[in-house]
């Protein structure tokens, strides 16, 4: 056989014809098809076979070959196609398949059922008869030994230096005829011609009175030859020499009287396999050329032969776009290509670094650096893009597929593809075959209703599965959505009690996407009964572990009633993936940053997050939840630097990444965090295949390598076990996390009454701890020295309508508030808890002066104290005043822009208390649609909140016409300088720091001050 | 069969090489160290963006000493087909390029019976000095 770098190129090309037959099948079924498919088809099949025969694949041959004939039938309308005969042609189709995968293998499988099968759909009524001598077929061969073109000299030479350089050898085919004689002779010489044109091509044929000459050539050996053809081995003859060549081309003159022969010979299946002939001069040029270009001239060359001959065909081919020009090149050197490329952008980073100091001492040296950069980072991208696939690799299977299925469940199904040219990368667009087959299967089998269903539903008796692909953001977005029943929550929660995988009440506690994300869980299936398809309990679970591989995200979205959409989000590229890089005892290792949940600083003197011994182990408590702990460097077997004693030293701090793979969580410590890093993944040497710990290696931007951690392998070495429910705790712990921004620390205590108060921490200074006889009272209030400074303090049941006591314990506490004008302590009996948590606040029930509502904490109401009301109440003489001042500039509106409830709630009442009126908006987006509506004096905006930040809504603010003098305010939590400057930079006009009341109103005045002025 | 052999020195042995399967030698390089690798494994190096696994062909060898610390040069060698990853090897000292004929080399001696001595290919005498030849394949391997 030949080389197998041929070989491959035969697999690839016949590959894609298969598809391009296959994808024509589908279409003639649907009635979309035209005469341009059946020719397509026609084609396919035709190179399938060509190119197989000069391989000797005569299983692969004989089928395509059977498979062409019956199009060529259809083509010349003597048959009509049917759904029978697309059957059999599908599987046919699918055999050929088999086949080309197996080419080494294809000449021991069994297509005579095949072969059968098609024959079969000759003898059927829908085979029309038509009267053979009407129609014009393309060349039979024997009409194929009278049309060969005349040649002279010049071109013989040119035909003899072209079959040497491609190693073929030009043969002369000697055949005895005599008409009258006995068969005793050879066969007659058009039985040859097939024969030929699987081992070469026929160049010239003529015969004198006893003998056919055949000039063919071919790559075979003479003895090689003769066995292809079945013929005596001396009736072949080598021709040696162009001028021998010459001698057979030229003779023209003895054609014989071609039409008297052409009625004698009424060859059987002359009109039944038609060959065509390629203009033999195009061919020998194209063969020069490249393979891939060959391939498609090839095609071309034939349809324009093809229609020259056949005026009558019934559909005008259409004029084929010019196909852009082609080459295949090995995954392996592109790869080769990528590493050089991206080791150029590090050595053009350090030729950048290094010239720095000397750019301006040699002229024209930062034009030739400049353009040195900008070439690096263009061919870099460029490289990458060599890797990108269309998504109709993948997509191109699914009209199949979808065939197949609703044949088997009896729904009737359309398919619909959008975004077939959005490309990815190579590796994505592979591996996203499986998952997405699953995904269409599932949509079938569970998801679309049969046809009877449907129609009582109102909808379309035929169900429409759409796959279509986008760009968003960066990356790509793939939906499969059905029109069909959509995922039925109350079966996923009957299935989930009755397989004991959560009791009712956890049941109840949870959200939509909670319930759907039961569904990823293995074991879990609601179809109703286990079918051929899926709802084998091996479903999304894997679908949605092999999408995360590939570093997407799954995400289902369904209505009942309406349809189900998975939605897969996916990179462009898989080569380069954002990571962490991390350093343990020296050593860097980069972390996916997919892997990645949170970042946490465990101090020992943290009382939320705890590093706690049970046993040998270490467990990290977060957020109420155990999660086991892991140190990097045990795992790797290096010497751990941090974290090395059982106790933890109470300023020692330790980093924890919390490490989330497919539904594991587990936090592993490590010793530095560095900055983030996009890497490009290279795969793991083959002598470290035995380190689990690893997925791959990088170059990191300094050139050294680093290795690419493996969370999978890392809990697995580290022996953790994970247990159902423990992953199910942490899910939902994972879910409070992610409205951490919205989380407040609370200071709970208690007073002398039972009732339970808190404050926010950021108000709270510090908490001194007094004993009772460190309370002086000076008339009818209480007072303690603070750093050398009297201060008063107050209780705050003298002032609430709450319960009290007169106990004195011995001990009490005392909050020293900050951003207050006069510090007054708050005097409590009992600290109960610090409490972090995601509060949902009551403000309505209670109207009280000096409570800003209420919450339920740890199962009780707590009552949420309002210094600045309090303070009012125990002291007013000090605020009258100020009040005065004030509320002399009534009338005046704030529109106040704030997401966190709790500082809405507070900031809104110390500008009503200030005499201003209020409107409030909860992201920057609706509070500027306010002000395109209202007439707003002032504003004061947070800085971090959701649609529209506090900058952004600033500078829309100064750039239009009507409220670029508008006075603006930020309020943040943040204070320190950089971010002061960057607000006013920004265009605020004051920068506070928020619930400092006193601050907050008196930049409030100047601000409007300013603006009069 | 005459062959041409890069010597080396490696914890004062001197070694040789089939020059015909080295790719190349680097000094001064700066590599990585993998933790939890197998102990003949030295760490990885970038060379112009290829990953090159280097070994620790004293520990190979059951050389006594193992101090690698020092030890900055090394030499890679070409890959072999079927396995596209690029292996090298630390080394002290370059030595020179010799020619060494059939009648020069030996098979390694029966009481070379280290358990390592299966990467010594074979024994090359020379008037001052023998040299072992590191056998390309065991080595990989």
């Amino acid at each position: 056989m030949q080389n197998e770098e041929m070989i491959n190129e035969f697999v690839a090309e016949a590959e894609a014809h298969v598809n391009t037959v296959e994808n024509g099948l589908l279409s003639l079924e649907n009635g979309e098809a035209d005469g341009e498919t059946i020719n397509e088809i026609f084609r396919s099949l035709h190179s399938i076979k060509g190119t197989a025969g000069f391989f000797s694949l005569t299983r692969i041959v004989d089928l395509a070959h059977s498979m062409e004939n019956l199009f060529s039938e259809i083509r010349k309308g003597n048959f009509i196609i049917n759904d029978r005969a697309i059957d059999t042609l599908l599987e046919a189709n699918d055999c050929l398949k088999k086949m080309i995968a197996h080419v080494e293998q294809s000449n021991e499988v069994e297509i005579r059922p095949h072969l059968d099968k098609i024959k079969g759909l000759f003898t059927e009524d829908d085979f029309v008869e038509v009267d053979k001598q009407e129609t014009h077929p393309a060349l039979s061969p024997y009409e194929q030994l009278y049309y060969t073109e005349n040649y002279d000299n010049t071109e013989a030479d040119g035909f003899f230096s072209a079959a040497t350089k491609h190693g073929q050898k030009l043969y002369r085919l000697n055949l005895e005829i005599d008409r009258n004689s006995t068969p005793s002779v050879d066969k007659p010489p058009e039985e040859f011609v097939n024969g030929i044109n699987s081992i070469g091509q026929l160049l010239q044929a003529f015969n004198d009175e006893q003998n056919w000459i055949l000039v063919f050539n071919s790559v075979l050996e003479t003895s090689l030859a003769a066995m292809a053809l079945n013929i005596a081995e001396e009736k072949i003859i080598e021709i040696q020499s162009p001028s021998q060549l010459a001698a057979f081309l030229t003779i023209t003159s003895i054609k014989p009287e071609k039409t008297n022969d052409q009625a004698n010979h009424p060859s059987p299946d002359v009109k039944r396999e038609p060959v065509e002939k390629k203009p033999i001069k195009e061919k020998q040029e194209v063969r020069e050329e490249e393979m891939e270009a060959a391939d498609s001239n090839q095609d071309l060359s034939f349809l324009s032969a093809d229609n020259n001959r056949e005026p009558s065909t019934q559909v005008e081919s259409k004029v084929q776009p010019a196909t852009e020009e082609s080459i295949r090149v090995s995954v392996s050197l592109l790869n080769d290509l990528l590493n050089l490329a991206s080791e150029m952008v590090l050595g053009r980073n350090q030729l950048l670094r290094m010239t720095a100091s000397s750019r301006k001492e040699i002229p024209g040296l930062n034009t030739v650096l400049q353009n040195i950069d900008n070439l690096t980072t263009e061919l870099q991208e460029k490289i990458m893009l060599t890797r990108m696939q269309p998504m109709s690799r993948v997509f191109n299977r699914f009209p199949r597929i979808v065939r197949e299925l609703s044949k088997k469940t009896g729904k009737n199904v359309e398919l619909s593809i959008r975004g077939q040219d959005v490309e990815l990368d190579k590796s994505i667009v592979e591996g996203l075959g499986d998952p997405l087959t699953h995904l269409v299967r599932n949509s079938i089998d569970h998801g679309i209703e049969v046809s009877s269903i449907r129609e009582k539903a109102g909808k379309p008796a035929t169900g429409i599965i759409t796959l279509h692909a986008y760009h968003e953001g960066g990356q790509v977005v793939i939906e499969i959505k059905d029109d069909g029943a959509g995922i039925n929550l109350e079966k996923i929660k009957e299935k989930a009690l009755e397989s004991n995988l959560l009791t009712p009440a956890e049941i109840a506690a949870m959200g939509i996407q909670e319930l759907y994300a039961l569904l990823f869980r293995a074991g879990f299936s609601t179809a109703t009964k286990v079918s051929d398809l899926s709802g084998r309990g091996v479903g999304l679970d894997v679908v949605k572990t092999n999408i995360e591989k590939l570093g997407g995200v799954m995400e289902i979205m369904s209505v009942l009633g309406m349809g189900t959409t998975f939605r897969l989000t996916m990179p462009l590229t898989l080569a380069i993936i954002p990571t962490i890089i991390l350093e343990v005892s020296g050593h860097k290792f980069a972390l996916p940053q997919v892997n990645l949940q949170e970042m946490v600083r465990v101090k020992a003197s943290d009382p939320t997050k705890r590093i706690e011994q049970l046993g040998d182990a270490q467990v990290l408590r977060l957020r109420e939840k155990l999660l086991p702990i892991v140190h990097l460097a045990d795992v790797l077997g290096l010497e751990r630097t941090t974290g090395n004693t059982h106790v933890a030293q109470p300023d020692q701090l330790l980093r924890v990444l919390i490490i989330k793979s497919g539904s594991k969580r587990f936090g592993l410590i490590v010793d530095l965090i560095h900055d983030g890093e996009e890497i490009l993944v290279k795969q793991l040497p083959s002598y470290l295949k035995d380190s689990p710990c690893y997925s791959g290696v990088t170059i990191l931007g300094d050139g050294m390598v680093a290795m690419i951690l493996d969370p999978e392998g890392i809990s697995n070495k580290a022996g953790l076990r994970f247990y159902n429910d423990n992953t199910e705790q942490l899910l939902h712990s994972q879910d409070s996390s992610e409205h951490m921004k919205e989380q407040q620390s609370l200071l709970l205590f208690q007073c002398s009454g039972p009732e339970t108060f808190c404050v926010d921490i950021s108000m709270v200074a510090r908490v001194e701890k007094i004993r009772y006889s460190q309370l002086e009272t000076i008339g009818a209030r209480e007072f303690i020295q603070f750093r050398g400074e009297s201060l008063r303090v107050i209780r705050p049941e003298d002032y609430l309508p709450v319960n009290r006591s007169s106990v004195n314990p011995d001990n009490y506490f005392v909050i020293i508030p900050k951003l207050v004008k006069y510090p007054m302590g708050i005097l409590m009996h009992k600290i109960i808890a610090n409490y972090d948590a995601n509060i949902q606040f009551n403000w309505d029930e209670v109207k009280v002066k000096g409570l800003m509502g209420t919450a339920i904490l740890s199962n009780q109401i707590t009552l949420v104290i309002n210094i600045y009301e309090l303070f009012e109440m125990a002291a007013p003489e000090l605020f009258l005043q100020e009040q005065k001042d004030i509320s002399e500039s009534g009338n005046i509106r704030v529109l106040l822009a704030e997401d966190t409830p709790f500082f809405l709630k507070l900031e809104k009442q110390y500008l009503e208390w200030a005499g201003y009126e209020v409107v409030t908006a909860i992201n920057g987006k609706e509070a500027w649609d306010i002000l395109q509506e209202e007439k707003i004096d002032l504003v004061i905006s947070d800085i971090e909140m959701p649609k529209m930040n506090g900058f952004d809504l600033v500078k829309k603010i100064r750039s239009d016409q009507n409220l670029f003098a508008l006075p603006v305010i930020a309020v943040t939590s943040r204070s320190d300088r950089r971010s002061r400057e960057k607000g006013l930079e920004a265009g605020f006009d004051f920068y506070e720091v928020k619930l400092n009341k006193d601050k907050l109103l008196e930049k409030v005045r100047r601000a409007l001050k300013k603006n009069e002025s | 069969m005459p062959l041409k052999i890069l010597t080396f020195y490696l914890d004062g042995y001197l070694l040789g090489i089939d020059i015909t399967v080295v790719k190349e030698i680097n000094r001064n390089i700066a590599y990585t160290p993998v933790p939890d690798a197998p102990p003949h494994i030295v760490g990885l190096l970038n060379v112009r963006g290829q990953v090159v696994t280097l070994f620790d062909l004293a520990r190979l060898l059951g050389f006594a000493r193992t101090d690698i610390g020092q030890r900055n040069s090394c030499i890679i060698l070409k890959t072999i087909p079927g396995n596209s990853c690029y292996a090298g090897f630390l080394f002290d000292q370059p030595g020179s390029v010799i020619d060494v004929t059939d009648e020069m080399s030996e098979l390694p001696p029966a009481n070379l019976n280290h358990p390592e001595n299966v990467y010594i290919e074979r024994i090359v005498k020379m008037n001052a000095e023998v040299i072992m030849v590191i056998d390309r394949k065991r080595v990989i391997q």
